[in-house]
């Protein structure tokens, strides 16, 4: 699930290099213990499976961000 | 000792094992991932207090787990008369 700032672009992308945004610490929506175990992450934001990873680089499906609280 | 010839009270007592077990892993997992957040966030406060939130909670839940159900590590067995880290359930065997 795409958040407000989580492709934000860089000045100059360079051919060959990788390029990975710093996580920015989102407190208010941290996976419980038992829901980061089973999602491989606490944070929403890495929360990537199958299905999720991959969309928002091609920006055909854009998901709102799901608010916990 | 097979499925059948489990009385009720192993049949728990493998379903507590279980579930003691999971949850130390849950929070484990989770105090590994604020210390994963904080390798690149040293400065982070509230990441800092959810790292020892989480380790400390799993500590306790280890300490509870090898009190009843034996040493997760090697180290941890305290039986001096009997080397009981052997003992089973081994990690593919089922209780």
């Amino acid at each position: 699930m795409p958040f407000e700032h989580e492709t934000a672009p860089i000045a100059m992308p360079m051919v060959g290099y990788a390029y990975v945004p710093i996580q920015q610490a989102e407190m208010r929506n941290i996976f419980s213990p038992e829901e980061g175990y089973e999602n491989g992450t606490i944070f929403p934001i890495l929360n990537k499976p199958l299905g999720v990873y991959g969309h928002q680089v091609k920006g055909d499906i854009i998901f709102e961000e799901d608010k916990h609280e | 000792m097979n499925e059948n010839q489990m009385t009720s009270d192993n049949k728990t007592q493998s379903n507590d094992r279980a579930s003691l077990l999971k949850k130390l892993g849950a929070y484990a997992f989770a105090a590994y991932d604020w210390n994963l957040y904080l390798d690149t966030h040293p400065d982070d406060k509230d990441a800092i207090a959810m790292f020892h939130k989480m380790s400390d909670r799993a500590t306790e839940l280890r300490d509870e787990f090898q009190a009843r159900f034996g040493p997760l590590t090697a180290a941890a067995s305290q039986d001096m008369e009997r080397w009981n880290w052997i003992d089973s359930p081994w990690p593919w065997e089922h209780m």
